[in-house]
């Protein structure tokens, strides 16, 4: 039955992308969560550690969502939990719970776990648990396991570094100091393996690095094989206290090269890049010539169909709405609700050429009434970049592109131009794809 | 260990099955939480959430707010919603760290009712309990606050009956419901509101005018104990499923109107009664919502001639449907000992997890039936009709057949990045 619902005031949820003055637009209210979830979360992202089991100590409306993301991903021979009581609040006793739960289900587990990461929630922080304590404890019982130590923490997503960003520090915080072999390089961060097509990594791979990217390795020992690489790349923000983190305790430098759509910030980082391993610049001549063969043939087959954005696409899906509206493209409008600082500049450059192009919130409470059907006004003839931005314009041509897929630089542009084109002739089933938890992952 | 959940998943929490009762009432639903309920749920417990609009949030708490106390933000972002949306109504529900702090649900209710002068509730979830326990209650506080003291008139001479308890979480989408009430329209039964699937808030508020309450899932106990003493309401508690329940149901709905016999056997039992230490050796076990298990139980022996038939029932209510030997539980400790001597497993395909070694060179047969407060989304294209008559061969072939789920719905969409295995 479709019940009637009163439409609220749109003007608060959409705004012209001219006119926005604070990099967090829309007020903090009520909150909707659309179905839309190609998002990687911290039920899915551990699993790229080869033999990673995890254990979440919480209530169990907390868990339900994580238990069966496992599930879903057929994960659950490396998940269990503990499931916090009433009693357990009032007790004081939230680390006897926690040590003796961890401890009965690693004893139980037919195989032993190179890694365990137990995930404490927000009330053990409001409790003042002694998680120091906890993890003494642990690895005492356990010495031949790592512990990672994790948080679901919700409640702190606005601390200085959030529960995303918590998640990438912990999950590197088993990689110990190794003899530095100057050959060797790390991707830190990503939940998909980074191309080796990408611009920098065709640098680092010509000139004989070895590249250790956590979503390609398949043994323990290639995580901790990590703690000898020279260098640590990191593209998303997420991922930048990790490499702080890393930089501090076992000494490696890190260097931020983020998933840009400008041709000269590409061209600047990948030398940048150079510069910081010693090599020689490379020629971007021919990478970026083949970036805008590729834009323009996809701008011939797409013409000037509407493409909408979405922020799940790209962490600079600003820029990338900048670059496809000076290649041509027709972008119709573009789904966030929050701007990262890296993104100025495309701000600045939209006040100047575009300032009127709408710019929506997913998650204000006013999003559930978007109409969905802005393709149908189109005769279907919409696409989106990003499954958030298909599911609210009801297309089913759209290129299903998360944290930019591992796809960088040139190669990068190269890459989503032949995927637009692709999608522009092919419709995908949008109601199955987008649903799926955590795209890509598996146990 | 008690409270440690090595192998299983954990049902759909309190909070969610408020959320699911509500859904298609008009009504602001507002999960007082940081983020991750509301996924949660609608990812996972909520197969209505792509198509059919339904005002369900989260109040985005922050920690700040947990140390400060700060409930006017809660309040003013429901005033404001409410403004903006007009609700039929407004509910709120708390998630762990509200409970935690002792958030007065009912207090916050009652400023946000009178300040926007829409009946509102505040329910004292704590985010552990099942969906029985949420959905309990908003049976209860709806049908008091909604239902006049005076019955309605009846106003058809037709017998007609309220389903009580009709949720996805416990029937899916996948055509239980059209089944129900094809089965008693077969019967010479009319629906007079059918909740929470397909009604109104108006319907709900004229349950009175029904002559008996089907009770068809513990979810909605309450509802059905609150009729029967506000109006003298029988009720029934049970689920055509299977030939003997499809021709027994309708009678004893006829019997119950008639005043002969009223069914209703609610709290004669309690958890105490049905503790693990009590349970049965051997024969088959049914795990699950205990309406919908001791339905299955009634086609087992009546239908296909099994004895020694238990029932694990993981939620809070009981119904009056257990007998000596059942458990309540929802201990995987516990869960594993009651079957580790079993012949037979009737359960969500998740608790195969739990089977004893060599289960199946022993010979055990386990029947999968996927249930949606358990597993979720996952298996729904697996979950066969139980209301009718044929589910006597379903079921049956189930047993028979010992067909296995493989990969389940949602990985057949995905495309794994890794090569291979990594555990």
């Amino acid at each position: 039955m479709l019940t009637d619902l009163h439409h609220p005031d749109m003007s608060k949820s959409e705004i012209k992308i001219g006119e926005i003055q604070d990099l967090a637009p829309f007020p903090a209210e009520l909150e909707y969560s659309c179905p839309s979830r190609g998002s990687w979360t911290i039920a899915h992202t551990p699993m790229i550690i080869p033999g990673a089991y995890m254990i979440y100590i919480g209530a169990s409306s907390c868990l339900r969502g994580v238990v069966l993301s496992a599930a879903e991903y057929e994960g659950m021979d490396r998940f269990s939990m503990v499931l916090i009581e009433e009693k357990d609040i009032l007790s004081g006793d939230m680390e006897e719970l926690f040590i003796e739960g961890v401890t009965d289900i690693i004893n139980k587990l037919d195989k032993r776990p190179s890694c365990v990461l137990p995930f404490t929630g927000c009330i053990h922080y409001f409790l003042a648990t002694d998680i120091e304590y906890i993890y003494d404890e642990l690895s005492a019982r356990f010495p031949d396991i790592d512990f990672m130590s994790c948080r679901m923490t919700p409640t702190m997503k606005e601390n200085e570094h959030t529960p995303e960003e918590d998640m990438r520090r912990s999950m590197y915080s088993c990689i110990d100091r190794l003899p530095v072999n100057p050959l060797s390089v790390n991707m830190i961060g990503n939940n998909q393996a980074v191309s080796h097509a990408g611009d920098h990594l065709a640098l680092l791979i010509r000139n004989g690095y070895t590249v250790r990217d956590l979503a390609n390795c398949y043994e323990y020992s290639e995580y901790k094989q990590m703690g000898e690489s020279c260098l640590n790349i990191y593209s998303l923000p997420v991922a930048e206290w990790s490499c702080e983190c890393l930089k501090e305790r076992i000494g490696q430098p890190f260097v931020y090269l983020p998933y840009t759509w400008d041709f000269g910030e590409i061209e600047r980082d990948v030398d940048k890049l150079a510069d910081t391993l010693g090599l020689e610049h490379p020629d971007h001549a021919s990478a970026r010539s083949r970036a805008e063969k590729a834009l323009a043939e996809a701008k011939a087959a797409i013409g000037d169909t509407p493409v909408a954005i979405d922020y799940v696409s790209s962490p600079r899906y600003i820029g990338l709405a900048r670059l496809l509206l000076e290649h041509g493209f027709n972008v119709s409008e573009i789904y966030g609700d929050a701007i990262t600082p890296d993104e100025a500049g495309s701000l600045e450059w939209f006040r100047e050429n575009f300032p009127d192009i709408p710019f929506r919130s997913t998650a204000n409470f006013r999003a559930r009434f978007y109409d969905r059907n802005e393709a149908e006004k189109y005769g279907g003839h919409l696409l989106a970049i990003g499954p958030k931005a298909a599911y609210f314009t009801g297309t089913n041509h759209f290129v299903n592109m998360i944290e930019n897929n591992g796809r960088y630089g040139f190669d990068g542009i190269a890459w989503l131009a032949g995927a637009m084109t692709d999608a522009y002739e092919n419709e995908k089933d949008t109601e199955a794809v987008i649903q799926v938890k955590g795209w890509g992952c598996s146990a | 260990m008690k409270q440690v959940v090595r192998v299983l998943s954990t049902y759909s929490a309190d909070l969610f099955g408020i959320n699911s009762v509500l859904y298609e009432l008009g009504g602001l639903v507002v999960m007082h939480d940081a983020s991750g309920c509301n996924s949660t749920y609608n990812t996972h417990d909520e197969p209505r959430w792509y198509t059919t609009d339904s005002m369900i949030y989260i109040s985005g708490l922050k920690e700040n707010d947990v140390i400060l106390g700060n409930d006017e933000k809660l309040i003013e972002d429901i005033c404001e919603t409410a403004a903006e949306t007009h609700p039929a109504f407004i509910a709120v529900t708390a998630a762990l760290i509200p409970l935690f702090m002792s958030t007065d649900m009912k207090g916050l209710a009652r400023v946000i009712e009178r300040r926007t002068g829409i009946p509102s509730f505040g329910f004292t979830t704590n985010a552990m309990d099942t969906y029985i326990s949420g959905g309990n209650m908003v049976y209860g506080e709806f049908l008091e606050r909604f239902c006049p003291d005076e019955r309605p008139g009846h106003g058809s001479n037709k017998l007609s009956v309220n389903l009580l308890g009709v949720t996805p979480l416990d029937f899916s989408i996948i055509g239980n419901v059209e089944a129900l009430r094809s089965y008693l329209e077969d019967n010479d039964i009319a629906v007079n509101c059918c909740m929470t699937m397909g009604c109104s808030l108006d319907e709900i508020t004229a349950a009175g005018k029904a002559d008996v309450n089907l009770l068809c899932s513990s979810l909605a106990e309450n509802g059905a104990l609150l009729l029967r003493e506000k109006y003298g309401m029988p009720y029934v508690t049970g689920l055509p499923a299977g030939r003997y329940a499809a021709g027994k149901l309708a009678e004893n709905i006829r019997q119950a109107a008639s005043g002969a016999d009223d069914c209703s056997r609610s709290n004669r039992d309690d958890a105490s009664s049905f503790s693990a230490g009590q349970h049965a050796y051997g024969g088959v076990w049914i795990i699950g919502e205990v309406v919908f298990a001791a339905s299955v139980r009634e086609c087992l022996e009546n239908d296909l001639g099994l004895k020694d038939v238990h029932v694990i029932c993981p939620g809070e209510r009981s119904c009056g449907l257990l007998r000596p030997g059942d458990v309540m539980t929802h201990e995987e400790e516990d869960i594993e000992n009651c079957l580790a001597q079993a012949s037979a497993v009737i359960a969500d395909p998740i608790y195969r997890r739990i089977m004893p070694r060599g289960w199946r060179s022993r010979g055990v047969k386990f029947a999968d039936i996927p249930h949606e407060a358990y597993s979720g989304r996952m298996y729904r294209s697996r979950m066969p009709l139980f209301i009718g008559a044929g589910f006597t061969d379903v079921l049956q072939d189930l047993l028979c057949t010992q067909r296995e789920i493989g990969m389940n719905d949602i990985m057949k969409n995905n495309v794994p990045f890794a090569k291979k295995k990594k555990y």
